[in-house]
């Protein structure tokens, strides 16, 4: 196999001296990590080898001599350098050589135990490959190859292929900690060596995460107990009502759902794992960008007295939209679409539907002083974010449109029965009945008195059925369409709780920090000349950046697929659109 | 006995551009609203530019480097480049597949996958050079300089 050379990018610039790294055998791979300069005592540098060694868990030795030179090599610096293998026994050793100011490299590899005749050391071809220290060490492989117990302080690394390669660099953190300028014994060449970076900001952040969280958690956990006791006292005398109440408005799930994520957030547990990290990272910036975007709103909603205008608008919307709903009862009532109605039926109907109207337009006038002071104090819980804005205005529209709910729920139910009605007398009228033992229709035989009430309640039933069918359908349609426009807003409330923002950004502007693989470019190539490659890091996708880094949502999908719902909706049986967490029957 | 790597590139036939400029002058002539027109042409520009960036592909490469794998990238018209990298462990061997296609019988190269742990089975099928569909003389060429770098692969096996 080809002897492949990881050699850093920044070293390949500075002086002459000893590579430092790691050897993986499986891959014929030298990582090579640092470069020692002169002049450095071999027992300090072991020392150092065998601190990392233990920091990293990984086998840490001297693979070679680095020179970097006028011309090709001189024979003095030729002669210490081989010495320097003698001392270091490392097998393969490497011998890098750079002429100054040109992009002349060559490189060879001896090999002194394994070959045939022990005394003639073997050479083999070798390979550079060039990667960026920083990157490497920074970015997190995914999916991630190495098997998840490194804490566990596993010796081997379990890693295969090049996910071992950048498993050895960031595992090599102690190695990078000094620098040049250091007065150590042992001076070190690598990302660092211009000087430790660190920010400032970064580090106060750190510090004062811990107390910060501490924090956080403790009022978190004072306001979830004084939500909890709020609720517990009227469960005394009033239990239904108001769990019902809790259940139905999608505002109190959404709420519960971000105090969630930031009980998360602010957890004092520490992540164990780059994928619990960037969970973290996700919730706090979605959180942060939606009670910005709900400050905006805010911001917006109260200059020039929108909301006072939005409150003079929502009565008359709401006498319009009973309006319209009276004259479709007329029209209904009447002739629709040409279609003659059972006269009694339909006049019963329609007055009580009718009636209900009236009812409603009375209870929103009575309302209707108070809407503004209502609509102001509610629109001021747009402070918590954008989400919880947008639960409440699902809400409101789901109060507003209570009378088509109450509409359809009577319809429906009346329709329910009248088909169930059907079916069972249609089964009297062929002399059968539902053996609701065996759960099976079966042959019967009735008395005539039976089957003579049957067949005319069978026969009223079947003509009353288009007058039934037609109210049913409309208040099925005008049902459908309120929850299409809920559940338009419910969809956009689940986007924006799930869409992990940080990850995002940080594949827009860090793209090396999330890898889906390697890349790698062919440098310039002379005859004799070893092949030299660039290996970048390869950014993942922004499609799977979205799969993997999802933030999991409370998940009000419907459970529906299309054949059952149209099913229901033919054979008159209720349906909810969704179901909250803690399902309510109706 | 040297260590080697080999690259084919093939490009893929130009964009159309006269059907645009017909499909413009279309809608040039047909609306005489100004808003309809210059939204008209405004998502066309879009079309366009979201066709160029993510559907046609200029260009297409494959590097095959001795013990490090093979990689594959595809050069889009708006000077995206997306690549994929198949580590040699994974590459069990490159072929030349047939295929009945309607009327006719194509020929596409591909790299059968193999999982590290069971190096008798063929895990995956990946093809190469999809969008620019190179001929079979092409596909010999890149198939016999494949096949010398898997040989002395095979020929040195990992210790």
């Amino acid at each position: 196999m080809v002897l492949k050379a990881f050699f850093p990018t920044c070293c390949a610039s500075v002086d002459s001296g000893l590579l430092v790294g790691r050897w993986v055998p499986e891959q014929s791979a030298a990582v090579v990590l640092a470069v020692v300069h002169f002049p450095f005592i071999p027992i300090q540098v072991k020392e150092l080898l065998a601190q990392v060694q233990q920091a990293s868990q990984l086998g840490m030795a001297v693979l070679g001599t680095w020179c970097h030179c006028q011309q090709e090599l001189e024979e003095s610096l030729g002669h210490f350098l081989e010495g320097l293998g003698t001392i270091f026994s490392h097998d393969p050793w490497l011998q890098l050589c750079r002429e100054k100011g040109t992009r002349c490299w060559s490189c060879k590899a001896i090999y002194h135990q394994v070959s045939s005749s022990p005394d003639t050391p073997s050479e083999d071809q070798v390979m550079l490959i060039f990667y960026d220290q920083r990157k490497v060490l920074l970015s997190w492989l995914h999916p991630p190859m190495t098997v998840p117990n490194c804490q566990a302080g596993d010796v081997t690394a379990s890693a295969r292929g090049l996910a071992a390669i950048f498993d050895t660099v960031s595992r090599s953190k102690m190695l990078f900690h000094s620098d040049r300028f250091d007065e150590s014994p042992v001076r070190l060449s690598h990302w660092q060596s211009e000087g430790v970076e660190a920010s400032i900001l970064v580090e106060l952040a750190k510090w004062a995460s811990g107390p910060v969280c501490l924090l956080v958690a403790s009022m978190l956990s004072i306001i979830s107990a004084a939500v909890s006791a709020l609720c517990v006292l009227p469960r005394l005398w009033n239990l239904w009502p108001l769990s019902f109440i809790r259940s139905k408005l999608s505002a109190c799930e959404q709420l519960r759902h971000r105090l969630e994520q930031l009980s998360l957030v602010f957890s004092t547990q520490k992540a164990q794992s780059p994928t619990q990290l960037m969970r973290k990272a996700n919730m706090l910036v979605s959180v942060l960008v939606d009670v910005a975007l709900g400050l905006l709103l805010l911001s917006w909603l109260y200059s020039n007295d929108r909301i006072g205008q939005l409150a003079n608008a929502l009565i008359p919307g709401a006498d319009r939209v009973a309006e319209e709903l009276q004259h479709l009862l007329q029209w209904l009532m009447g002739a629709p679409a040409g279609l003659k109605m059972n006269r009694a039926l339909d006049q019963v109907l329609g007055r009580f539907f009718l009636y209900h109207i009236h009812l409603w337009i009375s209870y929103i006038h009575l309302m209707s002083p108070f809407i503004e002071h209502i609509l102001w104090h509610v629109g001021l819980s747009a402070c918590l974010g954008l989400t919880i804005a947008l639960s409440i205005l699902s809400d409101i529209i789901a109060l507003l449109t209570f009378h088509i709910y109450c509409f359809y729920v009577y319809g429906a139910r009346l329709y329910c029965l009248k088909i169930y009605g059907l079916s069972s007398l249609w089964r009297l009228f062929r002399g059968k009945k539902w053996n609701v033992l065996r759960q099976r229709v079966d042959s019967c035989s009735y008395d005539l008195d039976q089957l003579f009430i049957g067949t005319l309640l069978f026969t009223i039933l079947i003509f009353l059925l288009p007058t039934t069918a037609l109210y049913y359908l409309v208040f099925t349609l005008l049902r459908l369409l309120v929850v299409t426009v809920q559940g338009l807003i419910h969809l956009l409330m689940d986007f924006i709780n799930s869409l992990p923002l940080y990850s995002l950004g940080l594949r827009l502007c860090r793209p090396y920090r999330l890898a889906a693989g390697v890349k790698f470019r062919v440098l310039e190539q002379e005859a004799g000349r070893p092949l030299r490659l660039l290996m970048q890091i390869n950014p993942l996708p922004y499609s799977l950046v979205l799969c993997t880094y999802r933030l999991p949502s409370y998940g009000c999908h419907p459970k529906h697929s299309w054949s059952s719902l149209c099913c229901k909706l033919f054979l008159g049986e209720l349906i909810y659109p969704w179901r909250q967490r803690g399902d309510k029957q109706d | 006995d040297e260590c080697s790597c080999r690259h084919f590139a093939e490009s893929s036939p130009d964009l159309y551009v006269r059907p645009c400029g017909d499909l413009i002058a279309c809608v040039w002539l047909s609306f005489q609203n100004s808003m309809v027109l210059s939204s008209a042409i405004f998502i066309t520009l879009l079309g366009l530019l979201g066709y160029l960036h993510f559907v046609k592909i200029d260009q297409e490469t494959l590097l095959i480097i001795d013990s490090l794998g093979i990689q594959m990238t595809s050069s889009y018209a708006s000077g995206k480049e997306s690549t994929t990298f198949i580590e040699m462990d994974k590459v069990k061997d490159v072929i030349i597949n047939e295929a009945i296609y309607m009327q006719k019988v194509i020929y596409y190269l591909c790299i059968l996958l193999k999982d590290p742990m069971e190096p008798h089975e063929v895990s995956q099928v990946v093809p190469v050079f999809q969008s620019a569909k190179p001929r079979l003389d092409c596909l010999i060429e890149v198939y016999r300089s494949c096949q010398e770098i898997l040989a002395h692969q095979k020929a040195t096996p990992s210790p």
